[in-house]
């Protein structure tokens, strides 16, 4: 399957998100197997493309979008099993469309060639991690906003959400971490050492230290940290971290940064 | 189990007993004021003392520091030191000094402060890891750190302390480790034998080992077919990015700008036989050569012939189409380039091996990469080029790694749940 296929794939995964997403905010049973089946379409999809270029679609942005896109719903599925919230599987639903729009609007060329030093065992890993706590720590940014909407309506925060946003941190950071501990071994089989302060590094490191604060924050509850400020720091993370993911190969500092394509 | 200190008892005055977020937050940065005053009057630390054996002793009193805090975890100033809001105090300072560094370029170690320099530069903030700042909030995280882990050292906490030891002793070896880290570069000649490093800065360096070049080789991959203005020898661009097609015998029809291009015959290795037409050849000096056919979309018209990359001695041949333009094939990328050599150690011990990217070589202390090649030469480059890396931390550092890795994978599993 080559990305020419995406054109056809793309918007089928679309319209079964967007219809998932609608029957979710409706708490229609049915949500859950359409939001599953998009991303089954967009799985395919990646199976077919890494058949076709001999190589994981992981190398360019387009394609770590196309990981995304997968991963988000995954989680949004997983999330809503365990804990029943149907915004949020509307949620994923939603954003993976969104990152498969804009890989609609701008298409890869097609390219099998993936340079020596991504031919790596730690390469898979190190990308697949990094996509799986995004779209996990996406979740909690949004639980977060809903919790700090309930505190405003009602001045009492909601446990059982509480709950779920310090769970899935905690899922997310592990995620986190792991793809920075994949990425260090890696660079020392390629580039010769763990840390190297790479732009993309530095900013994994500052959206770690942002999700970190966070549930530490959550660890000592006080009078002295108002629950409206620590409510604050996954959604500041999410900011970070798409920076990290996004917006750190158009920074001054990421001139001769090995991460950026 | 109850976290040793919270702020849940802080008082309302700060100072007042237990510190809580208040007291961390003065104490963690006013550390970091204290380290950008003393940049700014004494300029960048001497790092350079920071050497075996120095650092291993700083090393050591910094490991005796943190197991103090466990016979003295009653009193208020190590419950302080080991406390929730302290450690969120020293995460917030450390992810500013890193939003910093992810903002301004830096400038890389070792630094030298160039003369006239700017407030900036006066404070550190271009060569943070270099800087007091960077080193006081080091400390007092590696301080704060270890002391929680001795305070909470617990077989009941496997998660908490894989996590936090883990981190710890990859911060220890990679921050007390880094002036004992040894980077030089050879560049050797395919067929000669080299023992001396080029510094960035011209100086050279005897090497405790050397390397001698038996082979080098590197495999392309299929070269990319761009379409280039005659009269400014620049490629066309669709969507602000030069457009190329790949070439990919899988996939012989393709479209490229305006053009239907279809590969009718493509030779990964060949020379040419005469003024339009190419064999295959197994010889040091290829190219890559595919005869192709593009239509113009819209006047129908075809052209057809050969085209090929270029090597030192044969210029790249493109493909005439209409209005001035051609069709020309990329500078191909390496899918892998592999040194065949022989190292000679001090010690006396010969390895004969393969070096590759991802693939380097251990001889003795240290670990040899392959780095770079020729790329102008290309295939026929005569010459390979090696990083050497002496890292006597990194043991540490790699156990540091695996411990974190296993704490992360602790938290996943565990969720919030583990905890009372």
């Amino acid at each position: 399957m080559s990305w020419g296929w995406h054109s056809y794939l793309a918007p089928l995964s679309i319209i079964l998100w967007f219809l998932g997403a609608f029957l979710a905010l409706r708490d229609h049973k049915a949500a859950s197997l359409l939001v599953l089946a998009g991303a089954l379409v967009t799985l395919a999809f990646i199976v077919g493309l890494w058949i076709r270029l001999e190589r994981p679609p992981m190398r360019t942005m387009g394609e770590t979008r196309l990981w995304y896109s997968f991963f988000l719903p995954a989680a949004g599925l997983l999330a809503h099993r365990r804990w029943r919230y149907s915004w949020l599987l509307a949620f994923t639903a939603l954003l993976a469309s969104v990152f498969a729009i804009i890989n609609l609007a701008r298409p890869e060329m097609h390219s099998r060639s993936l340079m020596p030093a991504l031919q790596s065992p730690f390469f898979v890993p190190h990308v697949t991690t990094y996509m799986l706590s995004y779209a996990v720590l996406a979740a909690s940014a949004v639980g977060s906003v809903i919790q700090l909407r309930h505190l405003s309506a009602t001045g009492q925060p909601d446990k059982g959400l509480y709950d779920f946003i310090d769970n899935v941190v905690h899922v997310g950071l592990g995620f986190l971490m792991l793809g920075l501990i994949t990425g260090a071994a890696w660079a020392k089989e390629a580039w010769g050492h763990y840390w190297s302060w790479d732009p993309k590094e530095t900013w994994a490191l500052i959206t770690l230290a942002a999700f970190l604060a966070y549930l530490h924050l959550r660890l000592s509850p006080s009078r002295e940290t108002s629950a409206r400020l620590v409510l604050m720091v996954p959604p500041v993370g999410l900011v970070l971290l798409m920076v990290t993911w996004l917006g750190v190969s158009l920074l001054p500092a990421a001139m001769g940064s090995v991460h950026v394509y | 189990m109850s976290p040793p200190s919270s702020g849940q008892a802080a008082a309302s005055r700060i100072w007042g007993r237990p510190w809580g977020y208040p007291e961390g937050l003065v104490l963690a940065f006013s550390a970091l004021a204290g380290g950008f005053l003393a940049e700014w009057l004494a300029g960048p630390p001497p790092l350079a003392w920071l050497s075996w054996p120095a650092n291993l002793f700083l090393a050591l009193g910094l490991a005796v520091l943190c197991a103090l805090a466990r016979p003295l975890r009653r009193r208020p100033l190590a419950r302080f030191l080991t406390s929730v809001p302290l450690s969120v105090a020293l995460i917030a300072a450390m992810g500013l000094l890193a939003l910093v560094m992810g903002l301004i370029p830096q400038a890389p170690a070792p630094y030298v402060t160039p003369a006239g320099a700017g407030a900036g530069t006066r404070l550190g903030l271009d060569h943070l890891t270099s800087s007091w700042p960077f080193a006081v909030l080091y400390l007092f995280l590696l301080l704060s750190l270890g002391a929680t882990v001795a305070v909470r050292l617990s077989r009941r906490r496997l998660v908490f302390l894989a996590n936090h030891l883990g981190l710890w002793a990859l911060l220890l070896a990679g921050g007390l480790g880094a002036q004992d880290r040894l980077r030089e570069t050879m560049l050797v000649p395919e067929g000669g034998l080299e023992w001396r490093s080029q510094r960035p800065d011209g100086e050279i360096v005897e090497m405790p080992l050397a390397i001698r070049l038996d082979g080098f080789d590197i495999e392309e991959y299929p070269a990319k077919l761009a379409i280039i203005d005659h009269g400014t020898g620049m490629p066309l661009v669709a969507d602000g990015r030069a457009a190329f097609l790949q070439l990919d015998p899988m996939e012989p029809r393709g479209r490229l700008l305006g053009y239907d291009v279809e590969l009718l015959e493509f030779l990964p290795g060949a020379v040419p036989a005469g003024p339009e037409v190419f064999v295959k050849a197994i010889a040091r000096a290829t190219v890559q050569a595919a005869r192709i056919a593009a239509t113009n979309r819209e006047t129908g018209q075809r052209f057809e012939g050969w085209l090929s990359t270029g090597e030192s001695l044969m210029p790249p041949r493109p493909l005439k189409l209409d209005g001035g333009l051609l069709m020309a094939m990329s500078r191909p990328e390496p899918r892998r380039f592999v040194s065949q050599v022989k190292v000679f150690t001090q010690e006396g011990q010969e390895i004969e091996s393969v070096i590759e990217v991802n693939k380097p070589l251990k001889a003795g202390n240290w670990l040899i990469y392959q780095r770079n090649y020729d790329t102008e030469a290309g295939r026929s480059s005569s010459w390979s080029g090696f990083e050497l890396v002496k890292d006597p931390w990194l043991p540490m550092a790699q156990a540091g790694l695996f411990v974190w890795a296993l704490g992360s994978l602790g938290l996943m599993a565990r969720g919030k749940r583990g905890r009372p």
